[in-house]
């Protein structure tokens, strides 16, 4: 049976509302309100650590060597995939986040890509930084003093090699944490993967196993570390986000 | 045309509960469902189910058609969920949850979601936790009608909320409801009073499966409770009484409710030698209370000799 | 428009349709309402009453197909000169469903016929005796 208009009042006018909301519902509106909320969550986090950056890179130099950078990079992704990763979970507002319109997979990806930003631009650019020498370059500008001398030299696959193990990190620690926001023990997880996913290209680029595998006549170049850093980079979140969407996801 | 909500031969078990087992219910468009039942009976995790939020072991949920797990944000955008466990972010305020839900959603209405928080008394400046939990729960509510969605799955909606705020959500329905766009409603409540305002449709959830339904204008006309007392307690119980959904025997007195008690079954029943017979009207929670609860019928005894319906 | 007040029990003996379309019979039947008046709109019942919308709809329809009321197409619904539209037998045979009722309460209480007329007729007197106060 349905309503006789004829009977009822006129419905009171809402169409201002809405042409004003003709821009909501689209990707484009999805993504700016799942970075907004992250941004506002983790944020200062963020801001700290490009605060870190700065001052350790640039202003007292403290960041110098591959290993400083590798600490500072890997800290970075892991705590930056692990919150974003049960981003919904953390705060125990979980079913009435995920009810809301977007699906499982627009939050997975907007959010992967939002937290993988940061971390692409300040081990990226803190490790041609330093690939470079342009901190003491900075330095050399202004003064005379201990700050201008060089960094020490490093092969710059071994910058590289920094940069992409960050960037595996938050990959590994996002994808675990997405999909098992509420087991225990996920870093114990996320240490395994890494170290079964990355065991070869590390050893490839760290440089000891590179001079055995050249004895063994096999080549290092860029294509084929670009081509390992994007596998151990897709591979685990693509495989991880596949076991998400078949895993039962029981709330309660 | 498709139904509104079509769950099909649903099964979920949780370690050894079986929350539910070959649950069906099909809801058309435009209609409002009261879904009643104890608690644990299954009416919570059937809507999570719906939402895309469980995953059924076994069985299929269907909202306009589609499954809300694999949809797209257009479609689950039409289904709006409020329901009893859920919190919202601590630390977002009411304005902040208008414009953050307002981005996902085409349909968002922020000027009536302004007019709901007014209406309710929900300041839209203060973080989520420092309200009170029935402002927090009409909070819920209010941006689950801003939605302005097709399909409303409400479970328990008015929990923990006094009177009042009841009385005010009742309102807000029957205003969502008249507003001509034929909302599809899946009430979850206890209160039952509430669904005899509203529902259209209702059914009784129990042990994980629907076991009855019907439209609710016809339990109110066709069930009813009866008392008849014996004039001997060795007499057998009748065999007479239609279809009975409770019944109970003690000594000289039974107590039933009954589906489809009329007038000539009546008279035939009053034509047995001694026997007396009264017929009295039933709430819908004493229907749900006399299929759900023990075989005795949990109401004050009807004095023999006051009249069926009583004037007031 | 008159003011009326309607009542309805949710928990009441009837479905809530029901009650309404009583009422408004009642209303005719005393007065309050009178042929050409105008019903309260669905929104307006629906939320005076606290109830489904469609339960009003359904009242309404029920009473247009009775003859009680017409509905008009973007205007309302409004009474009809009582009954008018329906036959005497038709009218007699919808006035007995409820007389059934009666009868087994009268014989219930032990109350004969001319007792339970006598009744029926100083109820229909005091009727529409307030119809005209």
């Amino acid at each position: 049976m349905t309503m006789p208009a004829s009977v009822s009042d006129p419905r009171p006018s809402s169409a201002a509302a809405r042409t004003a909301a003709s821009a909501n519902g689209t990707t484009r509106s999805i993504m700016r309100g799942l970075i907004w909320r992250e941004r506002q969550l983790h944020g200062s986090l963020v801001d700290a650590y490009v605060a870190i950056w700065v001052i350790g890179i640039w202003a007292l130099r403290l960041i110098d060597h591959p290993a400083v950078l590798a600490l500072f990079g890997f800290l970075l992704a892991a705590q930056l995939g692990s919150r974003l990763g049960s981003s919904e979970w953390k705060e125990g507002a979980e079913e009435f986040l995920f009810a809301l319109p977007p699906t499982r997979r627009q939050r997975f990806w907007i959010r992967g890509a939002a937290g993988l930003v940061p971390v692409v631009l300040l081990t990226g650019l803190g490790a041609a930084a330093l690939a470079w020498n342009r901190p003491a370059e900075l330095w050399s500008l202004f003064s005379d003093g201990p700050f201008c001398e060089p960094t020490p030299p490093q092969a710059v696959s071994t910058w590289l090699a920094v940069f992409a193990l960050s960037i595996a990190i938050y990959a590994i620690s996002y994808s675990v944490h997405a999909a098992l926001p509420r087991k225990g023990g996920q870093s114990a997880i996320v240490v395994v993967t890494m170290v079964l996913v990355l065991s070869l290209p590390v050893l490839v680029h760290i440089g000891t196993t590179g001079e055995l595998l050249a004895e063994m006549h096999l080549h290092v170049d860029i294509t084929r570390l670009l081509v390992a850093l994007i596998v151990t980079v897709l591979v685990p979140l693509i495989a991880v986000q596949r076991f998400a969407r078949r895993a039962p996801a029981a709330l309660s | 045309m498709v139904d509104a909500i079509e769950i099909t031969d649903m099964h979920r078990r949780f370690g050894r509960t079986e929350a539910l087992c070959g649950l069906n219910l099909h809801i058309p468009a435009g209609c409002v469902y009261g879904l009643m039942g104890r608690n644990g009976s299954g009416k919570s995790t059937a809507l999570r189910i719906l939402m895309g939020l469980v995953r059924p072991d076994r069985g299929r949920a269907l909202v306009l058609g589609h499954d809300l797990s694999n949809a797209t944000a257009g479609q689950r955008a039409q289904v709006s969920y409020v329901a009893q466990g859920q919190r919202l972010p601590g630390w977002m305020t009411a304005d902040q949850l208008d414009t953050y839900c307002a981005c996902f959603s085409a349909r968002w209405d922020q000027s009536y979601l302004r007019e709901l928080c007014r209406r309710w008394g929900i300041p839209r400046g203060l973080a989520v936790a420092t309200l009170s939990g029935g402002t927090q729960r009409k909070l819920a509510l209010a941006l689950g009608l801003a939605a302005r969605a097709q399909v409303l799955l409400l479970d328990e909606p008015a929990a923990g909320l006094d009177p009042v705020a009841r009385r005010e959500l009742l309102d807000a329905l029957v205003e969502v409801l008249s507003d001509g766009r034929s909302e599809t409603v899946l009430l979850c409540t206890h209160l039952v009073s509430d669904l005899e305002r509203l529902a259209e449709r209702v059914g009784v959830i129990d042990g994980g499966r629907l076991t009855l339904e019907g439209r609710l204008d016809d339990w109110q006309t066709r069930i009813s409770r009866v008392q008849i007392v014996y004039p001997d307690v060795a007499m057998p119980t009748t065999t007479l009484l239609p279809r009975v959904l409770r019944s109970q025997r003690e000594g000289l007195v039974q107590t039933a409710v009954v589906d489809g008690l009329d007038a000539t079954i009546l008279a035939a029943l009053r034509a047995q030698p001694g026997l007396r017979v009264v017929q009295s009207a039933v709430s819908l929670e004493d229907i749900v209370i006399a299929v759900l609860g023990p075989s005795a019928v949990p109401e004050a005894a009807i004095p023999l000799t006051t009249p069926a319906f009583v004037e007031t | 428009m008159p003011p009326l007040t309607f009542i309805v029990d949710p928990k009441g003996n009837a479905p809530v349709y029901r009650q309404i379309m009583d009422q408004i019979r009642y209303a005719i039947a005393g007065g309050t309402l009178v042929p050409g008046d105008q019903l309260p709109s669905i929104r307006e019942l629906a939320r005076d009453l606290v109830v489904n919308p469609m339960t009003v709809v359904k009242a309404y329809t029920e009473l247009s197909h009775e003859g009680t009321v017409v509905l008009q197409h973007g205007r309302g619904a409004f009474v009809t000169a009582t009954g008018r539209t329906l036959s005497v037998s038709a009218r007699e045979q919808l006035l007995r469903k409820t007389l059934v009722q009666v009868a087994v309460e009268a014989v219930q209480l032990g109350i004969d016929a001319p007792t339970a007329a006598r009744l029926l007729s100083e109820e229909i007197r005091n009727l529409k005796g307030t119809s005209h106060g």
